[in-house]
């Protein structure tokens, strides 16, 4: 009976959290804690099953918990994605700035108008990361940005991302290939396109995946004076 | 006291108890309970995401131990988590001494 109603609870909280396996430490969490609640209960005197009773209404709500530790990973996940993303960046950029360098003499307007737009999309997306970054890690507390606002602004940098690779892909590689007196261009141009291609699946994703901690419902953390 | 109230000052109040060394969730809201007095009766899970949120921002570290067969998490203080508790205990200081001078202090005669 006390652990019906503990597993009914922790059924309840599993499904307001998103699947993932920080969830599955987090019921492992709660659920000790229940226990020790129900423990201290009968430790009191109280029948077991009301001692579970208790415990089950002390902890609260479980939608409310699980907005609470939505929020929590939501953030922890905007952090790694928008990390990641902001580290991958000097390495592509890098191979795509020399594969244009080596183009220039070649296609002076078409390496200069890409090298413009390259330029303008960087310039809106990495504040963003950096923002983002610093938003839902240490000094998020220092930046006062709600944990929702950074979780969006991590997830529009990703859509950028998968535009200015897509982009990279599509129009810069073939001016690449087609203009460049080298090969060495041309190689270093394919090997940034693999690479934008795999950021462009992983941006995708982050996209997808922040977009889908949005759609459930989550808390708002209320700061101190 | 009602939760809202305590809201805003929950992860100063979590600090204050991890102070005391390293407790699992469970003992850190009973502590908070016990050690205000019974006043700051919170629902019971509400100790877990701000614990999390505390980890995320560096000033607590959780660890995962077996007892008796179950999982347990427990939380320390770490060097950034005691340089905001101090931080927190200024504030809270400066902050209460002046609302207490305002709220009790005698009303000036009108002119």
């Amino acid at each position: 009976m006390a652990r019906d109603l503990i597993d009914a609870y922790l059924a309840r909280l599993r499904a307001g959290l998103p699947d993932s396996r920080a969830a599955a430490r987090i019921l492992d969490e709660v659920a000790d804690g229940l226990r020790t609640a129900t423990e201290d209960h009968v430790l009191r005197g109280v029948e077991p099953a009301r001692a579970a009773e208790l415990a089950v209404a002390e902890f609260g709500e479980p939608g409310e918990l699980a907005a609470d530790f939505t929020t929590v990973l939501a953030t922890a996940q905007a952090h790694r994605d928008a990390l990641a993303l902001l580290v991958t960046g000097p390495a592509i950029g890098g191979l795509w700035l020399a594969s244009a360098l080596l183009t220039w003499p070649a296609a002076p307007a078409a390496v200069g108008i890409g090298a413009v737009a390259a330029g303008v999309a960087l310039a809106t997306t990495v504040p963003r990361l950096v923002h983002g970054v610093a938003a839902t890690g240490r000094l998020g507390r220092r930046l006062r940005t709600p944990p929702a606002a950074a979780v969006r602004t991590v997830s529009a940098a990703a859509r950028t991302v998968v535009a200015l690779d897509a982009a990279l892909v599509v129009l810069a590689l073939p001016v690449v290939v087609l203009f460049s007196p080298s090969a060495a261009a041309a190689a270093l141009a394919a090997a940034a396109a693999l690479l934008s291609l795999g950021r462009l699946v992983a941006a995708a994703r982050v996209t997808r995946r922040l977009e889908r901690f949005r759609a459930r419902p989550t808390s708002t953390p209320t700061v101190a004076p | 006291m009602r939760a809202e109230t305590l809201k805003g000052h929950l992860d100063a109040l979590l600090l204050a108890v991890l102070a005391g060394g390293p407790r699992h969730g469970y003992a850190v809201i009973e502590e908070l309970r016990s050690g205000s007095g019974g006043a700051f009766d919170l629902p019971k899970g509400t100790v877990y995401p701000a614990l999390h949120r505390l980890e995320q921002a560096g000033l607590v570290r959780g660890t995962w131990s077996t007892e008796s067969g179950r999982r347990r998490r427990t939380y320390q203080l770490t060097a950034a988590g005691r340089r905001r508790l101090g931080a927190e205990r200024t504030t809270w200081t400066q902050f209460s001494a002046a609302m207490s001078a305002v709220l009790e202090a005698r009303p000036w005669p009108a002119t």
